[in-house]
């Protein structure tokens, strides 16, 4: 359904372009949960917004395809986007309260995709009927909040972003989000700003959509714990490249890249007794100063100085993959 | 919940109304020389008179009984005689303010339609040539003096291009029948046309010295207010909706970035008025910033202090109005 | 031994920080002009001020003619480029047959020193009282800022008119009315920046240890509010001059023979037909003068306050 194909996507700064994409490549199958896992900086949420083309100034496109429906999503004109966003595709976003425009009602707001896309009119607007129309809009809009579980949500149209608690405002995000029942959801953190219970519930609300509408989802999240519960794939990145790719269950209890395995051993977990917290030690390495080679390299225990050099993305089993050369000479 | 606000504002404003009316009471009274002396000038006035004139001023009461009997007049409208002219203050006041109002307005009105497009385009279009011109036009515009483009405007559009006239509202052979006080706007109502334009040609160049700084401080806040409000996650939202891109800033961006310029325009208003003492002098304007200035040279005191009152109580309300107005254009202060 | 420790720490500690700030300032100035050069425009801004600011002190005793005293037969001559203007009087003359040009020159330093003056007036009356208003509160708190409130219900001009028309004209009434409604703007913020700033943990620690409130108010709370104040400052500055000349045109401000912009500019009203330059050129300088300002109060905001930095 999705096929994003060398893709990188920089930004200028002085004369130069730094790369918070460096080459990325996966696909998405229609109805798959893939997250993409990684520290801030890592590149996840440019690349999340490159598949909707959101990448504006100094931030461009460099190279890649990203294909979708049969077409090429980085080609595409401002007016084709206007078709494509909020229809096809769908996002939510980290903050919901900044998310939300304060000066309008919440069901106006929901009701406002509808109403661009001609949703309930086959892709037209009625001219002629308007207040029917309209009618018939708001009851979609009803709806849809009810099934995001938004209680009394005819009394709850007419109310403003501010009055909804976060986990709430995160949900009318989501309903906006299915209104036009797209076919991928991208989700940029989408819980990471809200109360741990409160994550739970989102989580799995948005499963539900998952399951009941076949709608794809790609979630950006720096939480291995989210990713693991919720996601079918797990994407792993870091300095803008891809380093490890698999399903969920495999990254989480087979790691294979440096990275993931220094990931996973710096959570704490309640379950096994006495575990000793191992931090990674180091920075992120500035984008600015990544090469040709690893970018996990200034921080990596075992690291050589063949990891300088490109390293390619490397197939060890059906479905996954993993970008280290340490790895695939036993030494990890 | 928003009525018992609304009052609670407009009480508020009371003793603030009462504290001007003391500043200026204790000006008129503390101000070296005898107020009847200077007003009497150099005429030879004879003793009954002027103690004719003193009580009839209260001047030969105790301050506190003074200021006491001057608060209870002004209170029921009554703000005294104009000497020089011996009308009722509140009179001339009321014959000249429909000319202010109608170049208030109308400067507003210019301000608006120059300085918001203005603002918004250089937002969304930032270090275009626009922008670079219209940001560097807007500082031209807060570094001017009022008073000296008026009378550059004068030199260039009346005197070498003959265009608009030089001064007052109206040229003598045409009449205009009082209904709202606004030429332009009477004249427009019998559908006198040759009136009309005579009418309009005046109110032109006072209207466009008083609006274009007033331009230059919309489009400053307009450019900046939608700058800060294009970065928000809403706009971005907006954008991921599917929404072309005009919708964006217009109802999405626009709609939250409008909030400081109408503010600014509010509170403007307090400063146009000051701008209207000094515009109205070079053009000639009949209106009550001319009427306070020739008071002031007239040395016709009563009517000095009616007018001050006047224009603190104007920029009052118009504060008061700025702040309910916030309030709706604000959801989040509603509840 | 404790005692006498911590007596040696606190004297120290107070002669550090005395000396650690003061360092911190000269620092700051020396950054300054660093960041100034990085920006032209503001550089720029700055020399004309400058300029304007010498020509204000010598500018009287350089001119090619009095700007006071004129040839009756020479009146209203045109400039040097229009038929008639001659090189001896290069911007014409005035009904009186005063050098326009020496005249304007002469005019800067009323400018000058009104805006200088005033301005620094109203920032050192409203800086301490918003200091101390924000540090002590209570009742005199409270007062003044419902006096400020008060002042501020009132539209500067017209403030401003109306002190003036009841005080009468001259130099000194024109500064006291200035600066009579010229602090609160400075004593507002003042009072806001002292207020946010006492918040702050290392006001309460110094505070703990018993440093007296004016030193508190002095080395920790006021130089973090310095800058913000000198940009304001700055553009103030360029305000009162306007407001000068704005008063000195209704003719409340300085009066003729002295010169000034402002009544230079009302004068030459009436001969409007017959010399446009009388009028014209003064306001040229004025405009230029506040224009720089202006543009060197910008960049001086994009440099020491980042967080205004919105224009």
């Amino acid at each position: 359904m999705l096929e994003v194909k060398n893709l990188t996507v920089g930004f200028k700064k002085d004369e130069s372009w730094i790369k918070a994409v460096n080459n990325i490549e996966f696909s998405v199958n229609q109805g798959q949960i893939i997250g993409i896992v990684g520290e801030s900086g890592c590149g996840k949420s440019t690349a999340l917004f490159s598949i909707l083309g959101l990448i504006s100034k100094p931030g461009e496109i460099l190279d890649g395809e990203i294909s979708f429906g049969g077409h090429n999503l980085t080609t595409k004109t401002k007016k084709q986007w206007t078709k494509i966003r909020g229809n096809d595709i769908s996002m939510i976003f980290q903050d919901p309260m900044s998310a939300l425009n304060p000066a309008y009602s919440v069901g106006e707001q929901i009701r406002e995709i509808i109403k661009t896309h001609g949703t309930l009119n086959n892709g037209k607007n009625n001219f002629f009927n308007k207040r029917k129309q309209r009618q018939k809009e708001k009851e979609k809009v009803i709806e849809l909040m009810g099934e995001v579980k938004i209680p009394h949500p005819e009394k709850r149209y007419d109310d403003f972003p501010h009055q909804f608690s976060g986990g709430m405002q995160q949900r009318i995000l989501v309903a906006m989000a299915i209104a036009n029942n797209p076919k991928l959801l991208l989700a940029d953190e989408p819980t990471t700003a809200l109360d741990v219970t409160v994550q739970a519930q989102i989580l799995e609300l948005l499963k539900e959509i998952n399951k009941v509408h076949n709608t794809s989802i790609i979630t950006v999240t720096h939480d291995l714990g989210v990713a693991s519960e919720f996601c079918d794939e797990i994407i792993v990145m870091y300095a803008g490249r891809i380093v490890e790719k698999g399903s969920s269950y495999d990254v989480i209890n087979n790691p294979c890249h440096p990275y993931t395995k220094g990931l996973l051993n710096s959570i704490p977990t309640i379950s096994e007794e006495k575990k000793i917290i191992e931090p990674i030690k180091g920075n992120v390495i500035d984008l600015a100063k990544v090469g040709e080679g690893c970018g996990f390299y200034n921080r990596c225990p075992y690291a050589t100085e063949r990891c300088n050099a490109p390293v390619k993305m490397t197939k060890i089993n059906e479905n996954r993959y993993v970008r280290c050369i340490q790895y695939l000479e036993g030494e990890v | 919940m928003k009525l018992i606000k609304i009052i609670e504002r407009i009480l508020a404003t009371i003793p603030i109304m009462l504290g001007v009316a003391l500043i200026v009471f204790l000006f008129m009274r503390l101000t070296p020389g005898d107020p009847i002396d200077l007003m009497m000038g150099e005429g030879n006035v004879s003793e009954a008179e002027e103690s004719a004139l003193r009580s009839q001023m209260n001047l030969d009461q105790p301050l506190h009984i003074q200021l006491k009997d001057y608060v209870l007049q002004l209170v029921q409208g009554d703000m005294g005689e104009s000497f020089k002219k011996n009308r009722p203050v509140s009179e001339l006041i009321g014959e000249t303010l429909p000319a202010t109002i109608e170049l208030a307005l109308a400067a507003v009105f210019i301000s608006a339609i120059i300085g918001i497009p203005l603002g918004v385009y250089s937002a969304v279009k930032q270090n275009s040539l626009i922008d670079r011109i219209g940001m560097g036009g807007s500082f031209l515009g807060i570094s001017m003096p009022p008073f000296w483009l008026g009378i550059v405007m004068i030199l260039i559009f009346s005197v070498f291009m003959g265009i608009t006239p030089v001064k007052g509202r109206l040229d003598f052979e045409y009449t205009i029948p009082t209904i709202t006080g606004m030429y332009v706007i009477d004249s427009l109502i019998i559908g006198d046309f040759a009136a009309f334009k005579n009418a309009l040609s005046h109110l032109f160049l006072p209207a466009l010295t008083l609006g274009a700084s007033m331009a230059a401080i919309v489009a400053r806040i307009t450019r900046s207010s939608m700058i800060e409000t294009l970065k928000a996650d809403y706009v971005i939202l907006a954008r991921a909706k599917g929404l072309p891109e005009w919708k964006v800033i217009t109802v999405h961006a626009l709609r939250n970035a409008l909030i400081p310029t109408v503010t600014i325009i509010g509170l403007e208003i307090g400063v146009m008025l000051s701008g209207n003492m000094i515009v109205e002098t070079v053009f000639g304007w009949p209106g009550l910033g001319r009427l306070a200035v020739d008071g002031i040279f007239n040395r016709d005191y009563t009517l000095v202090q009616g007018v001050v009152m006047f224009y603190a109580f104007v920029f009052v309300i118009a504060n008061l109005m700025v702040d309910i107005i916030y309030t709706y254009l604000n959801p989040k202060l509603r509840v | 031994m404790t005692r006498e420790i911590k007596i040696i720490e606190t004297t120290t500690y107070d002669s550090y920080a005395t000396s650690t700030k003061l360092q911190k300032w000269g620092k700051n100035l020396k950054n300054i002009f660093k960041d100034l050069k990085k920006q032209p425009i503001a550089l720029i801004g700055g020399i004309v001020v400058l300029l304007y600011a010498v020509i204000a002190i010598i500018g009287p005793f350089i001119t090619p003619h009095s700007g006071i005293e004129g040839d009756l037969a020479d009146r209203i001559l045109p400039p040097v480029w229009m038929e008639g203007g001659t090189w001896n009087h290069i911007l014409g003359t005035n009904e009186q047959g005063v050098d326009l040009f020496s005249r304007i020159i002469e005019g800067t330093r009323v400018s000058i020193a009104v805006g200088i003056i005033a301005t620094t007036i109203s920032v050192l009356v409203g800086t301490s009282l918003g200091l101390i208003a924000g540090y002590f509160r209570g009742w005199f708190d409270t007062v003044l800022s419902r006096i400020a409130d008060l002042l501020l219900s009132f539209p500067f001009l017209i403030f401003a008119i109306g002190l003036m028309s009841f005080l009468g004209p001259g130099f000194l009434n024109l500064i006291l009315a200035l600066s009579f409604i010229g602090w609160v703007e400075f004593f507002r913020i003042t009072r806001g920046e002292s207020l946010s700033e006492q918040k702050k943990e290392y006001v309460e620690a110094a505070k703990s240890i018993g440093r007296n409130p004016i030193k508190i108010m002095w080395s920790e709370i006021l130089p973090n509010i310095i800058q913000t104040i000198f940009v304001l400052a700055t553009l103030r500055f360029g305000y009162m001059i306007i407001m000068e000349a704005s008063l000195s045109f209704l003719g409340l401000g300085i009066q003729p023979p002295t010169p000034a912009w402002g009544s230079m500019i009302a004068s030459g009203r009436e001969y409007m037909l017959t010399g446009w330059w009388l009028s014209t050129f003064p306001g040229i300088f004025l405009l230029i003068l506040v224009l720089n300002i202006n543009l060197l109060g910008e960049g001086l905001r994009d440099i020491l306050d980042p967080r205004m930095k919105t224009k």
